[in-house]
């Protein structure tokens, strides 16, 4: 047997071309670019919505006052905050409007139900407090809910208690939704080590040094400050009345300039 | 360019199994080689920068996957990598052409059983192969014409 023979051998080797074609193909589907599953999450949207505006509205039917348009979702907006339920009561000496918002369309419905499910308890709680009348039960108590920002990636709410008594009182609070990944940005989350603190304490403190209208530095800014990240990717500090000013000039929001922060960034994937 | 790869593939299909089967002993295991290097080159397809390549990029990750699928093989049998068996699927061999086979090739090293199996059975061009193997061209002749002769001494003048 020659060379040459053993040639002729290779050449007349059985192919077995159809297993041969399939695990080509079975590689061409395994390594396949993953589709944006919009079909479905688009088709869904409209059902989710649909039910939404009907729960809403059953709920809120006997409130004649509210604003129609807060009620209707818009379907093209993926993730629309809507109003959920209000309490109100008045009587001769007191007032009370709580607003309690509700996430819809968040594709993460854990999410939302658990957001909703505290937003709809902390408005419960208000009122009842309200209600069961003390000594220190304010005058009068509102709670209203805005979407700061609702973009591609992020819709930050912002809900505002505004209490009087014989002084009033203004609480801000956000929620920074990650949309795409279905989460709740924290302030620890957007950075690498608790270096972040000192950092943002100084840049607060030197811009409270450097205006006339901030008179009292903070002694810390700890992982629970209020803050939210707006349209432009920027950190937003965000102090309530009289934290950091005189009471007169309200709460005090506060854009970080990203550079300042650069450093102790994890990734850019929120602050930009 | 994954366009252009799965056609190369689907071009290529007969000699990549071919090739792919001079390495081990079943079928079963050549598919395999063909479908881990298909998935392997289709992952990794951005690096080819020019169509032009991708047969040749396509063979040396075939002949990577082969060699280390084979040297899998030897270790769980427990033979040293010395006896690695030259195209041991190839049927209708007579034993006493296997054996002088198998010391001839013995002999040589990867490259150079690469190069005889491009060149010699699946008749693919010294260019080709020198892309493939990142040697030069005239390695690569000067290589196949040594290890053709060596083959040769032991297979027609032997038997």
């Amino acid at each position: 047997m020659t060379l040459a023979d053993l040639k002729i051998q290779y050449t007349q080797q059985d192919i077995p071309t159809e297993k041969l074609t399939a695990v080509i193909n079975q590689a061409i589907v395994a390594t396949a670019p993953k589709r944006k599953r919009l079909n479905w999450w688009q088709s869904s949207v409209i059902g989710v919505g649909a039910v939404a505006a009907a729960f809403t509205l059953a709920l809120n039917t006997s409130y004649s006052f509210a604003n129609a348009s807060e009620r209707v979702p818009v379907v093209r907006d993926a993730v629309k905050v809507l109003l959920f339920r209000e309490y109100k009561h008045v009587d001769k000496t007191s007032y009370a409007d709580i607003k309690v918002p509700l996430l819809t369309n968040l594709r993460d419905r854990q999410l939302s139900d658990k957001l909703n499910t505290a937003y709809a308890e902390e408005g419960r709680a208000l009122y009842e407090s309200f209600m069961n009348k003390t000594n220190d039960t304010p005058k009068s108590m509102t709670q209203t809910y805005a979407e700061k920002v609702n973009n591609e990636q992020l819709l930050v709410l912002e809900r505002r208690q505004d209490i009087s008594s014989a002084d009033t009182a203004t609480k801000l609070r956000y929620t920074t939704i990650d949309k795409q990944n279905g989460l709740v940005v924290t302030l620890p989350m957007l950075f690498k080590a608790n270096a972040y603190q000192a950092i943002l304490k100084n840049y607060v403190n030197e811009q409270i040094a450097a205006s006339k209208q901030y008179d009292t530095p903070v002694a810390a800014i700890g992982p629970k400050q209020t803050f939210y990240i707006n349209n432009k990717g920027e950190l937003v500090l965000v102090f309530q009345r009289g934290e950091i000013a005189p009471m007169y000039v309200g709460a005090v929001a506060m854009t970080i300039p990203t550079d300042e922060i650069d450093s102790q960034l994890i990734s850019h994937a929120y602050v930009k | 360019m994954r366009e252009e790869l799965i056609a190369t593939l689907k071009e290529n299909q007969t000699a990549l199994y071919r090739v792919a089967l001079g390495y081990v002993h079943t079928e079963a295991e050549a598919l395999d080689i063909v479908q881990i290097s298909a998935e392997k080159a289709l992952r990794q397809v951005g690096q080819v920068k020019e169509k032009q390549y991708l047969k040749t990029w396509l063979f040396r990750i075939l002949i990577n996957t082969a060699i280390d699928a084979q040297r899998k093989q030897a270790r769980r049998h427990e033979i040293g990598d010395d006896v690695l068996t030259f195209m041991p699927a190839l049927a209708g061999v007579a034993p006493e052409t296997r054996l002088a086979l198998e010391q001839a090739v013995s002999d040589l090293s990867d490259k150079e059983q690469a190069i005889i199996r491009l060149h010699f059975f699946e008749d693919q061009t010294f260019g080709e192969i020198a892309l493939t193997l990142q040697l030069s061209e005239n390695t690569v002749k000067t290589t196949y014409y040594r290890s053709l002769k060596k083959l040769e001494a032991l297979m027609d003048g032997g038997i």
